[in-house]
């Protein structure tokens, strides 16, 4: 797929604006929709570029994906150097997991809170690697690091609770 | 009838529904549904299979469900692009016989012929649009075809295969919620965020949408296409076993016909009344008795109501919507008038439902919308629709890799890129599979693709860019590349539950070679059909009207030639009387009128 914020024509930046991106995304759906044109020939035509712009406002418009996307195109091997976490933080990611696994259905609310308090703050600490700093106009090497990093470590706490919503076999 | 031409391009929607189907389209004043031969919209999915060959459709057919319940087919929608292992339960309820053909698919076994599910249905929508066609005094053959929002692909492809069948040109398949909810918010005063409950006589959907100023996006759907209507009459049949004894196993199928009729009937009867007795004729003995509560009968569908619930809250969940922030709960369906079913919803969203659709209605107007836009029509509405499950390769050890997931907006892609593992391998085997659990065991599988031609390369050297994409209609469209030598890989496709190319190609030929036949056919049961409705209006009319005594015998004289022609069968006689009864009812019809005005103003001094 091209680069999903090329292709929406929007600013490569983390903190893109909801309702702005939903727009583009509803200008452009419209003009490429296959429903929209005045031939099959036509329709077949745009099919793929359709399918695109619904894929690209998909991926941008969720944070996690966004912040990869982002990563990805300032620093394509970023995201493969960062997926080695701390022993640490393995052993207290196990914990959780375990924790939960012994959890009796009554606690699981208080288990669910505490997962998506976590997930907030990685997402608060990923704004801000990738907030591009003042009177800078990229982002520096540590900061795409910093920013893959969070993204990998946020993923098991991500795929954790998606584990407690019985979204997993 | 008035002929008029809707718009440049005249498309119908259609709603191919379980129990009915209903044509629409958008007229000058806007969305209209058209009506059957008897003037009613809804025409029954019923198709009847004559001992000499010929067909009966709709209201012919559906008549005849007692009278010949193994040759007399309905809700064949419940069996469109399933294999006969998956319709065991099915099966057992079934009055006609459905058995395993080719590769496994269900088919309907008349006599020495196995009907295929498409075939069925095409011989429905070629009625409903020969019904359309007469009613707007124009032949249509582009149309917009609704499903379940939860059809899979293969029920997807089964209703267009079915319509091309039908020698229709299928523009598009059109979820039935996303369809109604375009009927609901056409006139745009209903901006917001809807729920989409819609149960059927055998699918349950439920979609949530945002209406925003023209644009009609589907944020999540979920359902079952095995749950409806037809599942409460047959909980229903159950209690009414139970209570006279009979014995599932033992019933013939006139018996088991007889009881899923006094089932469907109970279950009307019980939506008004808290209780009521029922005869069952089974054909053999004396008639039965029983007497149902609606207490029992809501008892015996309790879990299959909370199971649509369940959907729902899942629905909303993969919305991210809380169900708070609904601005409108909007039934569809004809099984939403069950009285448990709509309390279920109303306590789920706490809020009254909507009632300014016809449920039974909405979807088809709702195609009709939509086939305007295709044609042109309206070009400020904008469609967004989703895909209702997630689609997969299989990969190593039966698991499925997940390539686009469910709910995602519509035409939606992927590709993906494969290699070989032995030297000059020339083809490469794909399975794509449907659904959301994680092993393909658990998931439907769509179909093999077969890239095949690959240039002679050593293992693992070639790269063949696969994209996988989800088109409008939510069907799948696969295409490759080998990106080394940028060369177009070919690809067959053996679908796992549905038609091949061949079969499709080979049943048009054979339809076409009946198609005289077929005519002949239909232009006697219209005539039946008209001669029947004829006789029903003109007893009714007669008890209204103060008519003098010799043009009320006049009249009961040709209404009896009518009935004698339609028990001789001599269809050229048949059409004299009923051309005689039209005219003489014609000429009443001024003096019905002026008798009844002259009785209001008898009245009124």
């Amino acid at each position: 797929m091209p680069d999903p914020f090329e292709l929406l024509g929007v600013e490569p930046r983390f903190d893109l604006d909801p309702k702005a991106l939903e727009r583009r995304h509803l200008q452009l759906a419209r003009e490429l929709h296959p429903d929209h044109q005045d031939s099959p020939e036509a329709s077949a035509r745009v099919l793929q570029q359709s399918a695109d712009a619904n894929d690209a406002y998909r991926l941008l418009k969720n944070p996690w994906k966004r912040a990869r996307a982002l990563i990805e195109r300032l620093d394509a091997s970023a995201i493969e150097r960062n997926q080695k976490p701390e022993p640490a933080f393995l052993m207290e990611v196990m914990e959780i997991r375990e924790r939960i696994e012994d959890l009796a259905q009554s606690d699981e609310a208080s288990a669910r809170s505490e997962l998506e308090e976590r997930i907030d703050g990685y997402l608060r600490l990923l704004g801000e690697a990738l907030a591009i700093p003042p009177a800078s106009t990229d982002l520096s090497s540590s900061a795409i690091d910093q920013a893959a990093r969070l993204l990998h470590d946020a993923g098991y706490f991500r795929q954790a609770l998606a584990r407690l919503d019985g979204d997993l076999d | 009838m008035s002929s008029e031409s809707p718009s440049p391009r005249l498309v119908l929607g259609i709603d191919l529904g379980t129990t009915n189907s209903v044509a629409a389209v958008v007229g000058k004043k806007g969305p209209r549904v058209l009506p059957g031969p008897d003037g009613d919209p809804l025409i029954p999915s019923v198709v009847s299979f004559r001992e000499d060959g010929t067909m009966l459709v709709g209201r012919a057919a559906k008549d005849r469900v007692l009278e010949a319940p193994e040759r007399t087919i309905h809700s064949s929608k419940r069996l469109l692009g399933r294999s006969g292992a998956e319709l065991d339960e099915a099966r057992k309820t079934l009055p006609y016989p459905v058995e395993a053909g080719p590769r496994g698919l269900a088919r309907v076994r008349i006599d020495d012929r196995q009907i295929s599910p498409e075939e069925v249905a095409a011989q429905i929508l070629k009625d409903v649009k020969h019904n359309a066609s007469q009613a707007l005094g124009a032949d249509v053959s582009d149309v917009v075809v609704t499903v379940p929002a939860y059809f899979d692909d293969a029920q997807r492809q089964a209703t267009k295969d079915a319509a091309e069948l039908a020698g229709l040109n299928c523009l598009r398949v059109v979820n039935e919620p996303t369809a109604a909810s375009l009927a609901y918010g056409i006139d745009g005063s209903k901006d917001g965020t809807i729920l989409v409950y819609d149960l059927g006589g055998g699918t349950f959907d439920v979609s949530i949408l945002k209406i925003d100023d023209g644009v009609f996006r589907v944020l999540a759907t979920a359902g079952d296409t095995q749950l409806g209507g037809d599942d409460f009459d047959e909980r229903l049949a159950g209690v009414l076993r139970e209570k006279t004894g009979l014995k599932l196993e033992s019933e013939d199928p006139f018996a088991r016909q007889a009881i899923r009729r006094s089932a469907e009937a109970l279950k009307v009867q019980l939506g008004v009344e808290d209780a009521a007795t029922l005869e069952i004729d089974t054909g053999a003995g004396d008639p039965l008795r029983a007497a149902v509560t609606r207490a029992e009968f809501e008892g015996s569908i309790q879990d299959l109501v909370d199971r649509t619930i369940a959907q729902c809250r899942r629905a909303l969940k993969d919305a991210e919507i809380r169900v708070d922030e609904l601005d409108a709960v909007v039934l569809v369906g004809g099984s939403t008038r069950v009285p448990l079913v709509r309390s279920a919803i109303q306590d789920f969203s706490n809020r009254e439902p909507e009632d300014g659709v016809d449920p039974d209605l909405a979807v088809a107007l709702g195609a009709a919308i939509q086939a305007d836009i295709l044609a042109g029509g309206q070009r400020e509405l904008l469609l967004l629709d989703v895909v209702p499950l997630s689609l997969g390769i299989e990969t190593q050890g039966g698991v499925v890799s997940k390539l686009i997931l469910r709910n995602a907006t519509i035409p939606a892609s992927v590709t993906e890129e494969f290699s070989t593992q032995v030297d000059n391998q020339s083809g490469v085997q794909i399975n794509v599979y449907q659904g959301e659990r994680e092993r393909v065991e658990h998931c439907r599988k769509l179909g093999a693709f077969e890239l095949q031609g690959l240039p002679p390369m050593p293992a693992g050297l070639p790269r063949i860019a696969v994209t996988f994409l989800i088109d409008a209609d939510g069907l799948l469209r696969v295409s490759a590349k080998e990106t080394r030598t940028g060369k177009e890989a070919s690809i067959a496709i053996v679908p796992s539950f549905g038609l091949t190319r061949d079969e499709v190609s080979r049943m048009m030929n054979e339809s076409l070679e009946h198609a005289h036949s077929d005519m002949v056919d239909r232009s006697a049961i219209e005539l039946r059909n008209k001669a029947n409705a004829m006789v029903t209006g003109t007893r009714k009319a007669l008890d209204l009207a103060e008519l003098p005594p010799d043009q009320t015998w006049a009249v009961n004289k040709a209404v009896k030639s009518v009935e004698k022609h339609l028990e001789s069968g001599d269809l050229a006689a048949l059409e004299k009387a009923v051309e005689d009864l039209s005219s003489r009812t014609a000429q009443i019809a001024d003096d019905v009128v002026s008798s009844a005005v002259n009785k209001a103003l008898r009245e009124d001094s």
